[in-house]
């Protein structure tokens, strides 16, 4: 029964828009740099990874966005009828958008790799971990995002979070260097 | 179907009424809308009547377990709602429509009544079966696939008791079902009532006093938190014998039965 709710959840929730805005933002930052990796399996991860500091905030505000569905849809009142605990309710939400954010991260690196599989010769296997981390990181906060969202149900929290976790990121590592 | 009973099923069962209150009080927001109500409700279909703001919502969600009684007793299925009750087995039992049917636009009908029936821990392999037999009971199986935004809001409310009444439940609690049904449908939707009243606690709550005496085998009259009248439908009709306003016997009794309730409290004070 959980594998139904979880396949009616992937293609009801805003999973699989997530994902497929994640590989169109993803692959419309790679390309303008394409002769930094293009060619290159190890360079396109590394730019991949590097281009989290957008996708990590992306991730956040859609986790809220999706946590505000219960309360966008007034059904509370309902669900608060029912006998089965709220953590097992939440759980097949947040386990399609984790498959979304897998999915999204693994569909731009895959974009990526058209402008690779051509010329590249040499496959290291030590990107492997970083387009893993990469994923898990995004799933991460999608995680977080849908645990904020649910925390403070507001219109407000998913561009805030959003917005707050971009500048946030952007500022971080100058404050740093700064500080060396 | 073919299907197993289990012992909890076959049993016999060991209290007086599936619903008992005594003295039950329920707060809703600061005012007491549910001040002082006694009340046993056993299987058939209750109608539940009253003035708005009479506490009719408020008591139908005390009984749904949303909200917790302020004060005085209130037992469902034989166990009473205080201290360490078992909620999530009660909640099993329960089927509920709310005044105001929350649901997922995006998803369909089935995939909606489903995901109500896995909130209501339906064994999984009785789920398939269970949501077509519900949805086909509403007469919306034509429909079962198409998305909840496309419903019109009579199909709204019927997709609505669809859900409440997935889990089999013993205790079925409707706030205003017959809203945007059109004639039609509501003599449907009084033939669905006057089946499931052979072994369910229906509790309808309605502005429609005509429904209650189609459909209902019980009428219960609230006002101000309190029972004004509880008895069969011809007894609110003889009530209007003896003048009151309204176009028929029982919208007569109805207002008679609250002008004298509320000629009596108001001697009391």
């Amino acid at each position: 029964m959980m594998a139904r709710v979880l396949r009616t959840e992937l293609r009801r929730s805003s999973a699989l828009w997530t994902a497929i805005a994640l590989v169109v933002l993803g692959a419309a930052m790679l390309y303008p740099v394409v002769d930094a990796w293009g060619g290159r399996w190890m360079p396109l991860a590394l730019w991949q990874r590097e281009y989290l500091f957008v996708l990590w905030p992306m991730a956040l505000g859609a986790g809220a966005w999706q946590a505000r569905r219960e309360s966008r849809a007034k059904v509370g009142e309902l669900f608060g009828a029912t006998p089965r605990p709220r953590w097992q309710r939440v759980a097949p939400t947040a386990g399609a958008m984790a498959v979304a954010m897998v999915a999204g991260y693994l569909g731009m690196f895959a974009a990526g790799a058209v402008s690779v599989v051509p010329s590249a010769g040499y496959f290291p296997l030590g990107l492997l971990p970083v387009v893993a981390v990469g994923a898990l990181s995004v799933v991460a906060a999608v995680v977080l995002g849908l645990a904020i969202g649910r925390m403070a149900p507001s219109a407000f929290t998913p561009p805030a979070l959003a917005v707050g976790g971009l500048v946030l990121l952007i500022t971080l590592p100058l404050g740093l260097r700064q500080r060396r | 179907m073919i299907r197993t009973l289990g012992a909890a099923e076959t049993a016999p069962t060991t209290y007086i009424g599936e619903i008992r209150a005594q003295e039950l009080r329920v707060r809703a927001g600061r005012r007491m809308a549910v001040d002082g109500l006694d009340l046993t409700l056993g299987t058939g279909v209750h109608g539940l009547l009253g003035p708005n703001g009479a506490g009719k919502t408020t008591l139908m969600r005390a009984l749904a377990t949303v909200l917790r009684p302020a004060g005085g007793t209130l037992e469902l299925l034989g166990s009473p709602l205080q201290g360490r009750v078992d909620l999530r087995a009660l909640r099993r039992e329960i089927g509920y429509l709310p005044q105001e049917f929350g649901y997922y636009p995006r998803f369909t009908v089935r995939e909606f009544v489903e995901y109500m029936a896995w909130l209501k821990e339906v064994p999984g392999r009785e789920v398939p079966g269970a949501v077509q037999r519900a949805i086909e009971r509403v007469g919306l199986a034509d429909r079962a696939d198409d998305r909840m935004k496309t419903l019109s809001g009579g199909m709204l409310r019927r997709a609505g008791i669809a859900q409440a009444i997935v889990n089999d439940p013993r205790i079925l609690l409707l706030d205003e079902p017959t809203v945007g049904l059109d004639p039609e449908q509501r003599l449907d939707f009084r033939e669905l009532l006057r089946d499931l009243a052979a072994d369910t606690c229906v509790v309808v709550s309605t502005h429609l006093v005509e429904d209650v005496v189609a459909a209902c085998t019980d009428v219960v009259l609230i006002d101000a938190g309190r029972l004004v009248f509880q008895g069969v439908p011809s007894e609110l009709e003889r009530a209007g014998d003896s003048g009151g306003v309204g176009d028929s016997a029982a919208e007569r009794g109805y207002t008679v039965l609250l002008r004298q309730h509320r000629g009596s409290a108001e001697g009391a004070r």
